[in-house]
């Protein structure tokens, strides 16, 4: 055997380097391919499941690949990752059929936990009122859902299999669907629920009745149907039902599915029965005192401004029904507020109530309440703000079931599209004649961040005082998008920024809560005035003046809303499992492969551990041996492991510790002067307040992070810095010579410890002072990308010292973020030509 | 206001047709969807469109065929590819054939808009000639 010499060992280590270097260009690619797919969810894009499966394809090749490669650096020390990759990407694959998403999904689940994602599996009512709730913040009764994949274990049970299959071929003998649908609802009604599923079933409900629960409301919640199907109001429901007829009452709903209209109904359109499938909802009886229905448009007269409202004493029933007299309310929209502009209080003699015995039963009304109203004018209030807030959410005229207990807010039961008189489809005359009549404030202005169209009273945010002063159903005007507006976003009709990306946190935030928004319209501020009333049609990228109806008109009963469609759902769903970062954390015991849920917790992992890697080297035994390895002696409290692959380092330097004199790489040691230069390096902990110092908490472990763990890997002419101070990522790679041409300077910075306004702050605050140097800048959420190419020597020397001194400056100015000004004087304190040393923090905070 | 121009817009995707065609009819266009492209074959052999929107990759016909039938049988009319697939080859075939424009998915709807925008134009002026 003979010993590598010193030359080998430096090839060997270049081509592991080389490695390490496209697994950061990977890692890259992979961030800002997820953030594509984020900005594909503004609604500006067509895109259909081929550009998924594409994008997928590509992220999957690019996580594997960092994955190998981190193998390749480490000889193989992370083989487990493969096994957690694989997982995630079976995971993934299954998003793109909605069967096998029913088939992973579980058979019964809480309401609290289902989504218009999950609409595959909890059907169409409850996923609306499962939305209702997280997203809207609504009051909705507890409960759970029976979902799809439920249904499928029950009728999937051998003999019901083949009754259902019997019967259907008896259809195509030409034997009657009345007969049919009979046979078939017999088999269910009579057939046993697979034990898995009673079990689930009776502890969900031994829950709800933990919570003071003893009857239930079973309805229907069927794939698609408050769509297009018109015998949907046949599926049945039951109310005040005990947990002991449970399962009946659940058999009696799936049985509702094979009607004979039903069955004709999908003969007819070619759907198979296999095809459909019944969710059912399961909801704590709310003790209604009040209960009632309310329409967010007058059905007969869609274009009038008016909500509807019917309400009776008690549970829903009689108004549900329209039997018994019942309140008729018709309030006219006005800014701000309300107008009760007719109410008939009915004679409402009888009302139901609640029955211990029997569940429920009739009761008479006593004479004084009769022919009192059941509804003060701030219930009517109350209740109008939700119908506009769900018709603006859902795009569509709602119907809306509700009820209110003593004490307690209105619960919405239901919410589904309402049925309105078939409108005048409106032309594209009338929508051209309306938008000329409108003065355009601003024309072709702006990026979509989402797309739709929202008009209301403009409201100006331009400081942390005029938080308070937004009211629901404004225009929000801002200079930047920043992510301290997002508590505003669901309260806003639309919203317009004169800066900003359609990539960013409160784009996302946006079209969570289906704001139309435009950014980056460059003078909106200037522009738009506090209480203009303004349409923002974030599709044609206009600012009308007034509101221009017959837009709203187009979008509410035209336009089917993007973000219901098939391909929204999933790359939503797909999302959940690709982008969200879980490992945070280096010193915490879950960072490893086994806590990786996602694949960016894979990228994160994988990075981590290649940088590590690296750092370590003189510690891996041998095969590292002959790579010279240096710890470099800084006067600022920054530890670099130096790894030198091609007269980096002067030949004097022979020992293990180097002194900046002794780095002969140009760009280090360009770097270095800034790095070093006095007053630069801010060695006290900047002053944590309460809610970073709580922040920090739960993102990291320890408030006092170890800056001993930083690599650069130099020759003379290239440089490659990694850095991890406090909890954020930079990377510089850079060439410097004499040839302008081959120069270049890539600069990287990621994540930090503060929350996500503060880190979007630096982000800002670093992409204005690295485009004041001529950098070409992208930044997406908190991560930064800079490039400078083919500057000449003197030109890379004062960047690289900037970036020293940048590094300095920036390490923890997060945490001094504490508001949007804070980014334009910190740029212009750095820029300054004295600059001060360290960042002078805020006087007093605002709001974070 | 002139005669609103027929457009028909082809996509096995069904999500594709559906956002365009309001967004199209906003602008004034009729506009009618399929998803099958031996279907719209048929279809536009008995009614004259004057701007077709295709997809390019589809199972049954092409975008390709679909375009050479079109651009026969009613020359004056305009043809715009859409496709996930943007190569140069296809890029290429595509304007040797007489496409009037080519966009690569996914697009932006304001994208698409403007390039049928300026195929009405030219199928305008044709018209009036």
């Amino acid at each position: 055997m003979f010993q590598k010499t010193s030359a080998e060992g430096a090839l060997f280590f270049r081509s592991l380097f080389e490695r390490f270097r496209e697994l950061l260009e990977y890692n890259n690619q992979m961030l800002e391919l997820v953030a594509d797919m984020g900005e594909k969810l503004s609604g500006d894009y067509v895109f259909d499941t081929h550009y998924l499966d594409k994008v997928i394809t590509e992220l999957d090749d690019l996580v594997y690949r960092i994955i190998y490669n981190l193998n390749t650096i480490t000889e193989n020390r992370y083989l487990s990752l493969y096994k957690v990759f694989e997982r995630i990407r079976t995971s993934i694959r299954s998003e793109f059929t909605d069967d096998s998403l029913a088939a992973g999904g579980k058979r019964v689940m809480p309401l609290s936990e289902i989504d218009l994602d999950l609409v595959d599996l909890a059907g169409g009512k409850m996923a609306t009122l499962g939305e209702i709730h997280s997203r809207l913040s609504q009051r909705v009764p507890p409960g759970f859902v029976i979902t799809t994949q439920g249904y499928r274990e029950f009728v999937g049970q051998k003999g019901l299999r083949e009754a259902m299959r019997r019967a259907y071929e008896a259809l195509e003998t030409g034997v009657e669907p009345a007969r049919v649908s009979a046979d078939i609802r017999a088999a269910i009604e009579e057939a046993k629920l697979p034990e898995a599923l009673e079990s689930s079933i009776r502890g969900a409900a031994k829950r709800l009745e933990a919570q003071g629960y003893s009857y239930f409301s079973v309805r229907s919640s069927a794939i698609g149907e408050d769509e297009e199907l018109s015998f949907a109001g046949q599926y049945r429901s039951f109310l005040q039902v005990p947990s002991v007829q449970l399962t009946e009452r659940y058999k009696q709903v799936v049985a509702s599915l094979f009607s004979p209209e039903a069955i004709v109904y999908r003969r007819e359109h070619e759907i198979k029965h296999e095809k459909s499938a019944m969710a059912v909802g399961v909801l704590g009886m709310v003790a209604a005192q009040v209960s009632g229905v309310m329409y967010t448009r007058d059905p007969e007269a869609p274009d009038e401004d008016v909500i509807l409202i019917s309400a009776a004493w008690g549970l829903a029933r009689t108004v549900v029904e329209g039997s018994g007299g019942t309140d008729f309310y018709r309030l006219a929209r006005q800014a701000p507020g309300y107008k009760l502009i007719q109410s008939r209080i009915g004679a409402k003699q009888k009302l139901v109530v609640p029955d211990e015995g029997l569940g429920e039963r009739e009761e008479m009304v006593p004479l004084e309440r009769q022919t009192a109203p059941c509804l003060a004018e701030e219930d009517l209030e109350r209740l109008a703000a939700i119908a506009d807030q769900l018709e603006a959410y859902f795009k569509r005229p709602q119907d809306i079931e509700w009820a209110i207990a003593e004490a307690q807010g209105p619960f919405i039961i239901q919410s589904r599209p309402l049925r309105v008189r078939a409108v005048e489809k409106i032309g594209a005359d009338e929508i051209k004649k309306a938008t000329r009549a409108h003065p355009k404030l601003m024309e072709d202005t702006g990026m979509v961040a989402c797309r739709g169209i929202g008009a209301g009273r403009v409201m100006r945010v331009l400081s942390d005082d005029d938080f308070d002063r937004f009211r629901r159903g404004s225009v929000l005007v801002a200079r930047s998008t920043s992510p301290k507006l997002s508590p505003l976003i669901p309260l806003a009709s639309a919203i317009v920024t004169d800066i900003g990306t359609p990539t960013g946190h409160m784009a996302t935030v946006a079209r969570e809560y289906r704001v139309p928004t435009l950014v980056d319209t460059g003078e909106a501020t200037r522009r738009l005035d506090d209480g203009m009333e303004v349409t923002v049609d974030a599709q044609e990228r206009v600012i009308y003046q007034g509101i221009v109806k017959e837009l709203l008109r187009f979008q509410s009963f035209v336009e089917q809303p993007f973000a219901d469609s098939r391909e929204f759902r999933i790359l939503r769903r797909l999302l959940k499992k690709i982008a969200p970062l879980h490992l945070t954390d280096p010193q915490s015991g879950e960072f490893s492969p086994n806590h990786c849920r996602t694949y960016h917790d894979i990228t994160r992992f994988s990075h981590e551990m290649a940088v590590k890697e690296f750092i370590n080297l003189h510690l891996q035994g041998r095969r590292w041996k002959r790579v010279p390895t240096h710890r470099l002696s800084l006067p600022v409290p920054l530890g670099l492991v130096v790894i030198d692959i091609g007269n980096g380092v002067v030949p004097e330097a022979a020992g293990k510790r180097l002194t900046p004199d002794q780095i002969a790489s140009r760009p280090l040691h360009a770097l270095l002067e800034g790095l070093c230069e006095e007053g630069v390096w801010r060695t006290e902990p900047v002053d944590l307040d309460f809610r970073s110092f709580m922040t920090s908490f739960t993102r990291t472990s320890q408030a006092n992070p170890n800056e001993g763990q930083n690599l650069a890997v130099i020759s003379r002419e290239y440089m490659n810095l990694n850095l991890r101070l406090g909890y954020h990522f930079n990377m510089i790679d850079t060439i410097m010579t004499d040839n302008r041409n081959d120069n270049y300077i890539y600069f990287r910075f990621l994540g930090g410890v503060t929350d996500i306004a503060r880190r979007s702050r630096r982000a800002k605050f670093l992409a204005e002072v690295l485009g004041h140097h001529d950098f070409l800048v992208e930044v997406k959420g908190d991560l930064v990308v800079a490039r400078v190419r083919k500057i000449n020597e003197e030109m890379m020397e004062t960047r690289l010292a900037m970036l020293g001194r940048l590094i300095g400056y920036a390490r923890q100015l997060d945490v001094l973020m504490r508001s949007d000004e804070a980014v334009e004087r910190y740029v212009e304190q750095f820029l300054s030509p004295e600059p001060a040393g360290d960042p002078i923090p805020e006087e007093t905070g605002g709001i974070p | 206001m002139s005669e609103p121009l027929e457009v028909l817009v082809l996509d096995d995707e069904p999500i594709v047709g559906s956002r365009i065609k309001p967004s199209l009819e906003k602008e004034g266009y009729n506009v009618e969807v399929m998803t099958d492209s031996r279907e719209a074959l048929g279809r536009i052999k008995r009614k004259r469109f004057d701007i077709v929107v295709t997809d390019f990759k589809m199972d049954g016909v092409t975008g390709l065929e679909l375009l050479r039938v079109q651009k026969e049988l009613w020359p004056e009319s305009e043809v715009v590819i859409i496709t996930g697939y943007a190569t140069m080859e296809i890029a290429r075939e595509a304007m040797q054939s007489g496409v009037f424009d080519f966009i690569p998915k996914p697009f932006r709807l304001h994208e698409l808009k403007q390039v049928i925008e300026r195929a009405a134009q030219a199928v305008r002026q044709r018209k009036q000639s």
